[in-house]
């Protein structure tokens, strides 16, 4: 037989019931108060009320006597070793302060002496007749069976690698809807609404809704910025149709249009949608890096400075060469070229400085420069894969098993 | 991007013998790439698609040849002043009103650069000419043509189109011909047509040029050309970038008269243009330890006139270029020129503050302890179909982003939840071991008229959990569980949303709103995707959880 712990505990502590009575001996106090100063009060107060050493009065504990039964000291004679009788046991087994569990214990625990057993277990711990057992010895080489922990996906864990990477560098997180009005899309970017780029079949369109609305100042500034640099007539309507986002410089136009601080360093990772069949080599949707810095000095050596140190720090890039390109909306142009140690030379991205044209109709007047970066090939090498459908995965046994390396 | 086919032999006939690497060098000062070599062809991307002049062999060279030194500064044309003459008649005013000609002798065409007229003359139709829309042209034989030539209206025209061999009307053109059923829709069935004095037709123009005087062959010595469209300055530069290709083929460049009646024209005009730069801001623009008397000496590279007026300088090209807006153009000629491999990079020192948005920062929470649940993420597409989101799902349709031109029904919506994806998922690994515990955490469209883009993305949180044995209780610790550490209240209530089982799913209520759900799906929907085990689920909005 032993003493449960809440039985050690009114040892040490004496009876919950008879604190409770001596601390309204000299005063009724409230049940608020008693609750505060007695430990397990709902114990206390039921077996105060059962013993009668109590009364209870408009919310107040009222006392009446102290406690004349002998569970205390039947209590400390077991702890002991004393004998006591078994109705006194009985009356202490029914109120949780002694257990007669170790004797079934060892009962159990008795079982296993001098044999050779499979496994350790808690009677054989707690009785400590473990040292009169035997264990088998284990294959030490059988697994047990497979199990998979809760894992990241590895593309979101290559894209999560590359923001900590950006945000290390100062950069800022910068977002967009997926939805996207043309306007941001081209017409802010300096895209004539007649250039191919706009045309049909290399972007999506939306069937519905079809239409979306432009701040009026924003939208007469970029207005005379068409008519004036690409001399047509620029469409209001055109500009307020919508579409999935064909690429990430959307979100950075929207941000020079709102709150973007000079200086400032922001970055995005845009979901981008283009119509293209889902095969081994193409994607419907794709993921962007895309980044801007504003600062009143800024020029073309630091753009290069800033995708010199991208390519290093994000692809691993051994070499870099870069290459004159062009974007309607940025001038001058640069297109980025990364001698990667296993895939060669990769096109890594295009970037430039913003056109005036693009950057003064939306309220900012110092250069900016901007990227746009395709993770989709580096993130393959990352992940070890050849199909790219795999940064989408569907086959969780892949997901599973996919190394977090 | 204009890809276009040179050869290797023209090239260095023009210049010298050098190796495709040596070539590659050079392209890049045209903002070209050599994309492949196939024998004597170089396949060349060509980046600008608003410098039509640099879209033939004839234009890379007469920038390259400033790089190698043999020439500098604005290249000279002469034009022979002529009485050639094309009257242009009024009834042109409503269908196509204007047109721009040229005429050049002298030309010893070879295949070689027979191909690059008309690869050149491809290229600006597609990309300046918008499709053949804003300026298409044509290239005749000259001397087949007698003058004046007058441009008109066609009314009762036969004539046999190239590629033909008999005559046809401008109608069975559109019906039949390849061209016609390609570009009739331009000209909303109206037509326009060239014709000499002898009634012979040349072209009718955006669409098809006639087989007699519209052919061109390595025999014709002496060619005709004119472009059409709706907006006279814009006709000018594939005319110049035309005509001065040839004359750079040796040919001799004679005007015609454009008579428009009221007006008179005469065209090709090659004009000098300027623009007034600081040589000290494009110097510190590209950020270059150069002197101004080397930015003179960069710009004559790129076949610019240079003259000093007090502390600025006047930069002079010819009018086959129309991409110059403003300094920023000559700054990036400059730096070209220079090279951007020369220029020694530098990292800005603007020391921000980076951070990712407080939205994503969350989601990682929620991440984490999912994947402490043992939950697998996953990542799925955000285009979809409406079998997916509603008939599959047991739910009727509601408005969300449609694709006007999908690629394939399979990808023609925008998902408003991430439920059927996940349930999508769950179907394709029926037969990986079980249990099967996924979440995602991805992007959905919601209609939304008060939003600018008419939608609005939201972020949410979906995970399914499937098994011999799963049921709601279960799901619902987690969920409460979920709560409790992200310190967020939540209240659940009696749902009747037909993907679940009736009394065995609930909305997720946080201060007074629904912000989720969570159930049993009901096996119906489970037959729908064909997934054979109990699927428990929940879905949440993520902002609402912040």
């Amino acid at each position: 037989m032993i003493i449960t712990e809440e039985g050690k505990k009114y040892i040490e502590n004496g009876l919950p019931e008879e604190n409770l009575a001596e601390l309204a001996e000299n005063n009724p106090i409230t049940i608020q108060e008693a609750k505060n100063k007695i430990e397990n009060f709902s114990i206390a107060l039921s077996w105060a009320k059962k013993k009668n050493l109590i009364d209870i009065d408009k919310g107040k504990i009222i006392f009446k006597k102290h406690d004349d039964s002998n569970d205390l000291d039947l209590l400390k004679k077991i702890e002991k070793g004393e004998d006591v009788s078994e109705d006194d046991v009985e009356k202490l087994l029914k109120r949780k302060l002694v257990s007669i569990q170790t004797d079934n214990l060892e009962k159990k625990a008795k079982k296993y002496i001098g044999k050779n057993i499979d496994f350790l277990n808690e009677e054989l711990i707690k009785t400590g007749l473990w040292e009169r057992v035997k264990l088998k010895p284990f294959n030490i080489e059988t697994k047990g069976k497979e199990i998979f922990p809760g894992k990241r996906q590895p593309y979101q864990d290559f894209l999560k690698d590359l923001r900590d990477k950006l945000v290390k560098l100062g950069f800022q997180e910068m977002s967009g809807p997926n939805i996207e009005l043309e306007f941001w899309n081209f017409d802010a970017l300096f895209q004539p609404q007649n250039h191919p780029a706009r045309d049909w079949t290399d972007t999506y369109k939306l069937k519905y809704p079809t239409k979306g609305f432009i701040d009026k100042n924003i939208m007469k500034n970029v207005k005379g910025s068409h008519e004036k640099g690409w001399k047509y007539k620029w469409s209001p309507e055109k500009a307020m149709k919508l579409m999935p986002r064909a690429h990430g410089t959307a979100i950075s136009a929207r941000k020079l249009s709102t709150d973007a601080e000079i200086p400032g360093k922001y970055f995005a990772i845009a979901r981008c949608f283009r119509p293209d069949v889902l095969d081994a080599t193409h994607l419907i949707e794709f993921n962007q890096i895309e980044g801007i810095v504003l600062d009143k000095n800024i020029t073309l050596k630091n753009l290069l400075g800033v995708l010199e140190m991208f390519a290093k720090e994000i692809a691993g890039a051994e070499e870099i060469r870069f290459y004159p390109d062009y974007y309607p909306f940025t001038e001058p142009s640069v297109q980025i070229s990364a001698k990667h140690p296993k895939l060669g030379w990769v096109e890594f991205g295009g970037a430039g400085i913003f056109r005036e044209e693009v950057t003064k109709p939306l309220g900012i007047d110092v250069p900016v420069i901007a990227w746009g970066i395709g993770v989709d090939r580096l993130a393959m090498f990352k992940m070890g894969i050849k199909d790219i459908r795999y940064l989408f995965s569907d086959d969780l046994k892949w997901l599973r098993e996919k190394s977090v390396i | 991007m204009p890809t276009i086919d040179i050869s290797k032999k023209d090239f260095e006939k023009k210049t010298k013998k050098m190796s495709i690497q040596e070539i590659e060098e050079l392209l890049i000062f045209t903002k070209s790439e050599v994309d492949g070599v196939e024998k004597d062809t170089i396949k060349v991307d060509q980046k600008d698609t608003n410098r039509p002049d640099l879209w033939s062999i004839e234009g890379l060279l007469r920038e390259i040849k400033g790089h190698l030194g043999m020439e500098k500064g604005i290249p000279k044309y002469k034009i022979h002043d002529s009485n050639y003459k094309v009257i242009v008649d009024k009834s042109v005013k409503k269908i196509r009103p204007f047109t721009v000609c040229a005429v050049v002798k002298g030309l010893e065409f070879n295949e070689k650069s027979l191909e690059q007229l008309i690869q050149l003359q491809e290229k600006i139709h597609m990309t300046y000419g918008r499709k053949r829309k804003m300026a298409a042209m044509g290239v005749y034989d000259f001397d087949k043509i007698e003058w004046p030539i007058h441009y008109k209206k066609a009314e009762n025209i036969r004539f046999v189109p190239l590629g033909m061999d008999k005559e046809m009307t401008p109608k069975e053109i559109e019906k039949y011909h390849p061209k016609g059923k390609e570009y009739s829709h331009i000209n909303n069935g109206e037509y326009t047509v060239f014709v000499d004095s002898k009634e012979n037709v040349l072209s009718m123009p955006p669409i098809i040029n006639s087989a007699y005087t519209g052919e061109v062959t390595t025999k014709t010595k002496n060619v005709f050309i004119e472009v059409s469209g709706f907006d006279l300055e814009y006709l000018m530069i594939p005319l110049n970038v035309l005509s001065t290709a040839l004359a750079e083929r040796g040919g001799k460049l004679y005007s015609v008269e454009i008579d428009y009646q009221k007006n008179k024209i005469k065209t090709p005009k090659l004009e000098e243009k300027s623009i007034e730069v600081d040589a000290k801001k494009i110097i510190d623009f590209i950020g270059l330890d150069i002197k101004e008397k080397d930015v003179e000496k960069l710009l004559n590279k790129m076949r610019y006139d240079v003259e000093k007026k007090k502390d600025k300088l006047i930069v002079k090209y010819l009018n086959y270029r129309n991409d110059i807006l403003n300094w920023r153009d000559i700054a990036e000629d400059v730096a070209i020129a220079y090279g951007y491999n020369k220029i020694k990079p530098e990292v800005p020192e603007i020391s921000t503050i980076g951070g990712n948005s407080e939205l994503f920062e969350f989601t990682e929470k929620l991440k984490e302890i999912m994947i402490g649940f043992g939950f697998q993420e996953t990542m799925t597409f955000n285009l979809t179909n409406k079998e997916n989101l509603f008939r599959k799902m047991n739910i009727n349709e509601k408005r969300i982003c449609e694709i006007e031109n999908p690629i394939s029904i399979n990808w023609s919506c925008l998902r408003n939840w991430l439920l059927p994806s996940s349930l999508e998922f769950l179907k394709k690994n029926k037969h990986v071991q079980f249990p099967q515990k996924v979440f995602e955490i991805g992007q959905i469209l919601e209609i939304d008229e008060k939003s600018d883009t008419g939608c609005v993305n939201k972020e949410k949180i979906s995970a399914c959990w499937t098994d011999s044995r799963v049921n709601y209780s279960e799901m619902l610790s987690i969920l409460d569980k979920l709560f409790s550490l992200i310190g967020k209240k939540y209240k659940i209530k009696q749902s009747s949303n037909q993907t679940f089982i009736e009394n065995r799913r609930a909305e997720i209520i946080v201060d007074n709103k629904k912000i989720g759900f969570i159930g049993e799906v009901h096996p119906k929907v489970l037959n729908n995707w064909k997934i054979e085990k109990p699927v428990v689920a929940f879905e949440l909005d993520v902002e609402k959880l912040l």
